[in-house]
């Protein structure tokens, strides 16, 4: 699938696309809320990977005004009031929320299908 | 006296008479009865021709041996007396005789008459003074029962002013006095309503006082502006508006004595009415009235005034006290001063048996700062004067509280910001941590075999992942929850805790002796706890301490006990430990709050924050759980 990874970490950005290219996967990486609505709007993505707090606009933004209906997952550093929000009730788009940081990579990669894998269905 | 006699008689009587002046004979050949004489002598033969009819005089019959009478002629001429003729002497002796009781009977007449006179005389006099006597008599009765009146009168007046004395002390007075009076005044007047207003000189509030057509007493407050007073046509407008009733003759009095108006008034209702009576009653009655009446009004504000003063007091928490040059205590917030013996302030708030130096009774200061007891505080004093002694009213600030408060909100201050920094740093720190581990464990997948490659990037993995711990801890400490019980492993929650206490325990020996087990409680706050305890052990003591930590398993609780070598708690601070705000530190450095929030801490887990005072080498704290 083509997917659209948006975290402000370079170093995670970097890892977790090539991960998923090696799996076989197309990805396009944005570094704010705002590259990410930008690239939205050119490309067709089959999902988005989105960070929560990030500068410019940040994850929630994202989430409000993207246009396309796309699958999202968050992953986010820590939990609070906010992030507790965000569930498929209020954002019928999120698929599911990961917590950073991550215990493991494969492991993370599976989760990422899994979850995709449930939501086509 | 007369005496008639014939001619031959005459002449012998003549000589025995002579000497007789009071005896007057008279002499007729032919006795008649015009002649009217007191006395007729003579023969039969001479007098029976006498005719007596008109004029009854003694008749003395001379009668001869030879003359031969009858009965008839006795019966006849019926004669007083009879003589022989032959008794000249006696006949002579006889007039004399009868002279002298006709004189007598004269003489007793008029004796007699003159006595009637003086009789009649008497009896009128008699009458006269009767009747004079009577008069007095009736003045006097009238003067006796109008003194009568007025004793009763002052007796009722004096029962009054003693009713007035004796119920005057109950709080139902005025109500009572209304009902007395209008009993009281039933001889005179009926009354339909009877009541008292008292208009006050500066308020605007006014009593009114009246027993109602269904008998009840009832007070009201009037609040409207009386300035003007009342009269009797006035009172009756603002009664007929309020009552809403037609309101009958209303028979006010006024009286000026106290400092109110003082009004009392009857409503009568057509009937006639001895006025002068009922004034006369309530006349003498109204100052006594008003008096009474206007000083138990003032008595109840007195007390209301009072109970409020002295609630101010009874309702302060800080100490304030009056006290008087002597620094007796007249009136304290603290609840003992009420006995009966002098109670001086410095005995009380410093514990002193001399007064404070820096008193604000003696410095006169209205605001100054003073240190009593140990403990700081910040005063406010007014001097006021009554009945010419003066009295100081002193407001005391415990300032240690307020300081303690102070730094206590700072402290949670800082600790929000702790808390927000953590947070914030958390995140940020997750970040490039989250991307240091994917990297690392990407070119991990990448290396495959090459072992000393494999290694360090295992090694950078462990690093990453130890500092993932730390800063969860941290973010874990730093969060402010609610007591949430659950199963804590006591063990894991020291580690936990010592990993954030590095700084401080570095300059500490830690022995644990734990095992795993699973008590129940708060797992955040309980890691408080712990912090604070070990905190506390390794800032008792300049030097290097050591920190034991073990448990002690009990039938149905168990004991972790926190033992230090440091020099323990003194024994005068022991009770002293878990209260707030107490601390040896110095000012500023810790809260004094530490031990006091643990200990409540630990209580609302159910469990128990004990120090061990039989423990020498050091301080010894035990936490208790349940089993």
């Amino acid at each position: 699938m083509k997917i659209l990874v948006v975290d402000d970490e370079n170093l995670i950005r970097t890892t977790l696309c090539r991960s998923l290219e090696r799996r076989q996967h197309l990805t396009s990486a944005a570094q704010d809320g705002a590259e990410a609505l930008a690239m939205l709007e050119r490309n067709d993505f089959d999902l988005v990977i989105l960070d929560l707090l990030m500068p410019e606009k940040n994850g929630f933004d994202v989430l409000i005004e993207m246009k396309k209906q796309i699958p999202v997952i968050i992953i986010s550093a820590f939990s609070g009031p906010e992030e507790e929000n965000i569930n498929n009730k209020n954002y019928p788009q999120v698929i599911g929320f990961i917590k950073k940081p991550f215990e493991d990579l494969q492991k993370l990669l599976l989760k990422i299908e899994e979850l995709y894998a449930n939501n086509i269905r | 006296m007369n005496v008639l006699t014939t001619t031959s008689i005459a002449k012998t009587l003549d000589v025995f008479l002579q000497k007789e002046d009071s005896i007057h004979l008279s002499v007729n050949s032919n006795i008649s009865a015009e002649s009217k004489p007191d006395v007729l002598v003579g023969y039969y033969s001479d007098l029976k021709s006498f005719n007596q009819n008109n004029h009854k005089p003694i008749i003395i019959l001379i009668v001869s041996k030879t003359e031969d009478l009858q009965s008839n002629d006795f019966l006849s001429l019926s004669p007083n007396y009879i003589i022989d003729d032959t008794d000249f002497k006696g006949w002579a002796r006889l007039i004399v005789k009868i002279k002298d009781e006709l004189s007598k009977n004269k003489l007793s007449k008029a004796i007699r008459s003159e006595v009637e006179e003086k009789r009649e005389t008497l009896e009128k006099l008699n009458s006269f003074l009767m009747a004079q006597d009577e008069e007095r008599g009736s003045a006097l009765k009238v003067f006796i029962s109008e003194e009568n009146k007025k004793r009763n009168e002052e007796k009722k007046l004096l029962y009054f002013l003693d009713f007035i004395n004796s119920v005057y002390p109950q709080p139902d007075f005025i109500d009572q006095l209304i009902l007395f009076l209008k009993d009281d005044i039933k001889k005179n007047a009926i009354s339909h309503q009877l009541g008292i207003i008292l208009l006050k000189k500066d308020q605007t509030t006014h009593d009114w006082f009246y027993q109602d057509v269904k008998n009840d007493l009832k007070h009201n407050d009037l609040t409207t502006s009386f300035e003007a007073g009342f009269t009797s046509v006035t009172l009756n407008q603002f009664m007929a508006n309020f009552l809403r009733r037609p309101v009958g003759k209303i028979i006010l009095w006024e009286n000026n004595s106290s400092a109110e108006k003082f009004y009392f008034y009857i409503e009568v209702l057509g009937q006639d009415v001895n006025l002068t009576e009922l004034d006369a009653y309530v006349s003498q009655r109204l100052s006594a009235m008003a008096l009474a009446v206007s000083r138990k009004l003032t008595e109840f504000t007195q007390e209301v005034l009072l109970s409020n003063w002295r609630r101010m007091f009874d309702s302060t928490q800080e100490p304030t006290h009056v006290i008087d040059v002597q620094f007796n205590l007249i009136q304290s917030s603290y609840a003992f001063y009420k006995s009966d013996r002098a109670v001086k302030c410095h005995s009380v708030l410093a514990k002193r048996d001399t007064p404070c130096i820096d008193c604000p009774a003696v410095l006169k200061k209205q605001k100054g700062l003073v240190n009593i007891d140990n403990k700081n505080f910040e005063y406010s004093m007014t001097e006021f004067t009554v009945m010419n002694n003066p009295y100081f009213l002193i407001f005391y600030k415990d300032k240690t509280v307020i300081n303690s408060l102070k730094t206590e909100y700072i402290q949670s201050e800082k600790m929000n910001t702790i808390g927000h920094l953590a947070n914030h740093l958390t995140h940020e720190l997750n970040n490039p941590l989250t991307g240091l581990k994917m990297s690392a464990q990407f070119i991990l997948d990448d290396v495959g075999d090459e072992v000393t490659l494999t290694n360090d990037l295992k090694e950078i993995l462990k690093a990453t992942e130890r500092s993932e711990t730390i800063i969860k801890d941290l973010s874990e400490f730093t969060k402010v929850k609610e007591i949430y019980i659950e199963k804590v492993n006591f063990n894991k929650l020291v580690q936990k805790t010592l990993v954030l206490l590095k700084s401080i325990t570095r300059k500490s020996k830690i022995f644990i002796d734990i095992k795993d087990r699973d008590i129940l409680a708060s797992f955040n706050h309980l890691q408080q706890v712990v912090f604070n305890l070990i905190k506390n052990a390794s800032e008792a003591s300049q030097e290097k301490t050591t920190i034991k930590i073990y448990e002690v398993v009990h039938n149905h609780y168990i004991d972790y006990v926190f033992e230090d070598n440091g020099p323990g708690v003194d024994i005068k601070n022991q009770d002293q430990l878990f209260k707030p705000f107490f601390t040896t530190k110095k000012e500023g450095d810790g809260t004094g709050l530490g031990l006091y929030l643990s200990s409540q801490l630990l209580q609302k887990m159910n469990g128990e924050l004990i120090f061990d005072s039989t423990y020498k080498s050091g301080a010894r704290f035990i936490l208790r759980f349940k089993l």
